[in-house]
């Protein structure tokens, strides 16, 4: 049975979709006078409905639904107090319905009367002396009015009456508002310790244990050998960003009971891959490929998949490998579920750099993936032949696809190739919502260079930003300022400068930075590429130890383009060089 | 100006402002094209840095206003060059008024409550503060650097040189004045920035002569009350404001625990102490254990005495009359007049420790606390304002610092700034 505010709320619903619709018109005439209040109550006759519940109470005291519907009018009337006696007459009428003592606790307590309150508890109390409730909604009445201290002693009053275990979970939430931290860690520990369906939220209560007190709090949940304790430490460890110190914790406390620890690996991993770090998904792999040995079959395998992926995002590549050599994908049913898993499959692979397993793969399955995988895959294994500058296999891949996604790939094989024209059109083809989102941001600023450079072709550039993408940040800044050299100074020039300039600054070569920067700014002083690349230089500065230089160049740039939407970072970057601000 | 010269110069404005001439008749503004208004409503794009872009136009010798309770308390400023410049760096929105918009302007504040308030010269700022600290983990340092006004940091070396008297304006932030390391010495026990921070202390005490940290730390209270009784403005935050009222009170009490001076507090502490040596409060009860981050009743939300902590709420700013009460109305110009609540070892002030006379600047409605209090003391003025910082309210210790350029537009940290432009003010000395 539901207890609590829970079994008022079903009573509640139940009364009222149990209602007969339709008679709203002629209530009160034929109607039990419940039933009828409730008509009116819908309609908003509020008067009228309290009238009739009242009149219910008359008759019948004890009748719940009726006080609970009493309750409700006179609270939106403004008039609960007058709700009161007919609370005290339902309570005299059956003293032990805990439903009812918990109706007028929530009536006297409205009305702010500390006494009073007391006294209700008092009867409570003295007809359910084993029930925590009366303690439990007593002292977060009072916790609630800002009286911790009270709250505190009426909760400790509670476990010393009804057992310190049945009110931890209550007394934890109470300690953790007061901030003690390791007593409410304590709290929290022995209402695991008797049901550890408790765990997420006794998680979410400590999680905000500021950082100095988090190793108080793992203290207390490491004494002895509770394995409750040690569950919500791996819990806390991974909400705090410590997914790795959560699974070593977590990998020595697993229950023996199969069931119970696969729910516990599942919930360690899904928490883990929330946070999304390279840790985190480290840990969440773990997880994974300990779950996998308490699945079997193809259960087990597409919990190996989804480690993988966890490892393949981590950049852990080796560990991807060794799980999907473990891997026997069912290739033969052709269902929606064995294609996902395929597709799931060949993405791993491709991610993580085996390619021409990949491209294998994909072909012997081609036939029996479903069209949407099918597509993704393609474009997933030409995007590895792009980032590897096998742009002709990419191409082949592409060929016939016309969807924005693969227009935006073989945008960036056109740009490769230099073909700089052809680029230009299947990036503004693709449009604004093709691929990821860190995608889309570097295809938006690739096509806004792309629209300043005057050329068609040029073959030199395509092979600089292939070199950048491929992370040769040398080769590709060489390749940029060599590039640059064959366009007009307000002819892109400029730009691709600028554009190189960044790049080295971003790979802390900050003497060639610099330069290049300077030389965009000389190439077209007052051009659309000027106040980035001001502001590159500026960073440039201030990260080669120049404070001075870099604020009169952030100043150039704000009076200089005050309308540039460079303009806000710049102001956010002049008050860390002035020193007017932590620097983040 | 320290107050006692700007008393002295209320003749000027006042005569002007009986005759009814809304501005100086000075020949040079007549002929004056335009002003910059910097306006202070929801309309400005950075609030902070517009009191830094008023500040440094007054330390260039020019001459501004400020339009209490229009837009928001906004500032007038002669049109220059330098001026523009700022606004334009730091993102401040600025309108160019020219005369008959000035005349509109000037119209508006004589018909409703407001007033204008000429800002003569821009105050010498100092801040009380170890030498070593970072600015980030004081609010006023923090308000200060974002918006680019000049201070200096003084600690007990320049107090005991006397040096407060080359300054108009003082600010304290959560300095202990108890002498018990904010009463952390238990609870942080063994971490590097306490020790650090203790023998820097006792090695201090002693280099100036003092037996204890305590007893030092009395004396540089009693010098900040001669400064302020001799014509300063004091601004105090946080700790600060409690433990320098208990500090003034306690000469000649033991108030600091045994680790703090080798003897214990004497227990009879609370009723030793003098409150008519204090600005604000009376009758405060100590807290006795030094294991509890707390130093007495004084603080309404005693945020580590875990059986008397009180939730966070909002405070409301009080509506001055401007013309009657510039002082309090400066002080509590905002573009909000609630302002979600924030912690810090002192968080508020309980109302039945003020002592009577007491301006109350803000309060939270129905409970028994004020956040923002002001008064005089001899010649001088006092402003305290509850907790640590107003854009982190829950600050632990070990948080990262606040980054003021993602929040330029804060009201709390306004009430900050009012503090630092408030003595630049030539006002009418004029108190309901």
């Amino acid at each position: 049975m539901p207890s609590g505010p829970r079994a008022i709320a079903l009573a509640v619903l139940a009364t009222v979709l149990l209602a007969p619709a339709g008679r709203a018109q002629d209530q009160g005439q034929d109607l039990p006078p419940t039933q009828a209040a409730l008509g009116y109550e819908r309609q908003g006759q509020l008067d009228a409905a309290a009238e009739l519940y009242g009149a219910a109470l008359d008759q019948s005291p004890d009748d719940v639904t009726a006080l609970l519907g009493l309750e409700r009018v006179m609270r939106r009337l403004g008039r609960l107090p007058a709700a009161r006696p007919y609370a005290a007459r339902a309570v005299d009428a059956q003293p032990d319905n805990e439903m009812i003592r918990e109706l007028e606790f929530r009536i006297v307590s409205a009305m702010g009367e500390p006494d009073s309150v007391a006294a209700v508890v008092s009867g409570w109390t003295a007809s359910l002396p084993d029930s925590p409730k009366p303690y439990r909604e007593w002292a977060f009445w009072l916790a609630g009015r800002g009286t911790l201290s009270e709250a505190r002693r009426v909760m400790a009053r509670g476990q010393a009456r009804v057992g310190e275990q049945r009110l931890a979970a209550d007394m934890g939430r109470l300690l953790v508002a007061a901030g003690e931290w390791p007593a409410a860690t304590r709290q929290w520990r022995l209402a695991l310790s008797a049901n550890a369906a408790l765990l997420p939220a006794a998680g979410l209560s400590l999680e905000r244990a500021p950082l100095l007190e988090q190793e108080a709090v793992l203290r207390v949940l490491y004494e002895g050998d509770a394995k409750s304790a040690q569950w919500l430490a791996a819990d806390l460890l991974v909400r705090w960003g410590r997914a790795e110190e959560g699974w070593t914790v977590l990998d020595a406390a697993l229950p023996s009971e199969a069931a119970v620890a696969a729910g516990m690996l599942r919930r360690f991993a899904d928490g883990a891959g929330q946070r999304g770090g390279p840790e985190d998904l480290r840990a969440k792999g773990y997880a994974l490929e300990r779950l996998a040995r308490y699945r079997s079959g193809a259960d087990a395998d597409r919990v190996r998949l989804e480690a993988a992926r966890a490892f393949a995002d981590a950049g852990e590549l080796g560990a991807a490998r060794r799980l999907l050599d473990r891997i026997g994908i069912d290739t033969s049913s052709g269902s929606v579920e064995g294609s996902a898993a395929m597709a799931a499959f060949v993405r791993v692979l491709a991610e993580s750099g085996r390619l021409d397993e990949a491209e294998q793969r994909y072909r012997d399955w081609e036939s029996r993936l479903h069209g949407d995988d099918a597509a993704q895959l393609r474009l997933v294994i030409a995007w590895a032949c792009v980032t590897r500058g096998e742009l002709d296999r990419a191409e082949e891949l592409l060929a016939g696809d016309s969807s924005v996604a693969g227009l935006a790939v073989s945008g960036w094989v056109a740009l490769y190739r230099g073909e700089l024209a052809e680029a230009r059109v299947r990036f503004r083809a693709a449009g604004p919502y093709a691929r990821t989102r860190a995608e889309i941001t570097r295809r938006a600023a690739m096509l806004v260079l792309l629209e300043r450079v005057s050329a068609d072709r040029l073959p030199a550039l395509g092979a600089a930003l292939l070199d950048a993408s491929r992370g040769d940040t040398s080769a590709a800044v060489c390749g940029l300022e060599s590039a640059a050299r064959a366009l007009f100074p307000r002819g892109g020039r400029a730009d691709v400068l600028a554009y190189a300039g960044t790049l080295a600054a971003s790979a802390a070569q900050y003497d060639t930075a610099e330069s290049l920067l300077l030389a965009a700014l000389t190439a077209d002083p007052e051009g659309p590429a000027a106040p980035a690349a001001e502001y590159a230089l500026a960073e440039v500065y201030r990260d080669t130890g120049r404070p001075v230089q870099a604020a009169e160049q952030l100043e150039h740039l704000i009076l200089g383009y005050p309308e540039s939407a460079v303009v806000p970072q710049a102001r956010r970057l002049l008050d860390q060089v002035r020193g007017q601000v932590p620097r983040s | 100006m320290r107050r006692r010269e700007f008393v002295a110069a209320l003749g000027a404005s006042l005569w002007a402002a009986r005759r009814g001439q809304a501005m100086p008749a000075d020949p040079s503004n007549r002929a004056s094209a335009t002003q910059l208004l910097i306006p202070m409503d929801d309309r400005q794009t950075n609030h902070l840095k517009a009191y830094g872009v008023s500040y440094r136009s007054l330390e260039r010798g020019g001459r501004a206003e400020w339009l209490l309770n229009y837009r928001g308390g906004s500032f007038l400023l002669d049109d220059e060059p330098g001026a523009r410049r700022e606004a334009a760096l730091d993102g401040v929105l600025m309108e160019a008024v020219g005369h008959a918009q000035a005349v509109d302007v000037r119209g508006t504040i004589a018909a409703g409550n407001m007033d204008a308030v000429p800002l003569e010269k821009a105050p010498k700022v100092a801040v009380y503060a170890p030498p070593d600290a970072a600015p980030w983990d004081d609010a006023v340092t923090m308000a200060l650097e974002y918006a680019g006004i000049a201070y200096d940091r003084v600690w007990d070396p320049e107090v005991a040189a006397g040096q407060l008297a080359d300054y108009e304006w003082l600010h304290l932030h959560h300095e202990d004045f108890t002498g018990q390391y904010s009463k952390f010495f238990l609870t942080y026990s063994g971490t590097a920035w306490l020790s650090e921070m203790v023998r820097r202390n006792v090695e201090l005490a002693r280099g100036l002569g003092f037996g204890s940290v305590a007893e030092l730390k009395k004396a540089v209270a009693e010098t900040i009350r001669r400064y302020v009784d001799g014509g300063g403005f004091l601004f105090a935050m946080c700790t600060a404001t409690e433990t320098l009222e208990i500090a003034l009170a306690a000469q000649g009490v033991d108030v600091a625990a045994q680790y703090s001076d080798g003897t214990p507090m004497d227990p009879a502490a609370s009723d030793r102490l003098r409150w008519q040596r204090s600005f604000a409060f009376q009758d405060a009860q100590l807290e006795l254990s030094p294991a509890v981050a707390s130093f007495s009743d004084i603080d309404g939300h005693q945020v580590n005495n875990p059986a008397r902590r009180q939730p966070l709420g909002a405070f409301t700013l009080f509506n001055f009359s401007a013309k009657i009460d510039p002082v309090p109305t400066m002080l509590v110009q905002c573009h909000r007049d609630v302002i979600p609540d924030f912690y810090g070892l002192t968080t508020s002030f309980s109302r039945e420790r003020l002592k009577p006379g007491v301006t109350v600047l803000a309060d939270e409605q129905g409970a028994p606390w004020v956040k923002y209090i002001h008064g005089e003391y001899g010649g001088g003025t006092w402003t305290f304002l509850g907790g640590h910082d107003p854009e982190d309210p829950q600050h632990q210790i070990g948080d990262p610092p606040t980054d003021l350029s993602l929040h330029p537009n804060s009201p709390g940290y306004r009430l900050i700034l009012n503090n630092v432009l408030f003595p630049a003010a030539k006002k009418r000395e004029l108190k309901t």
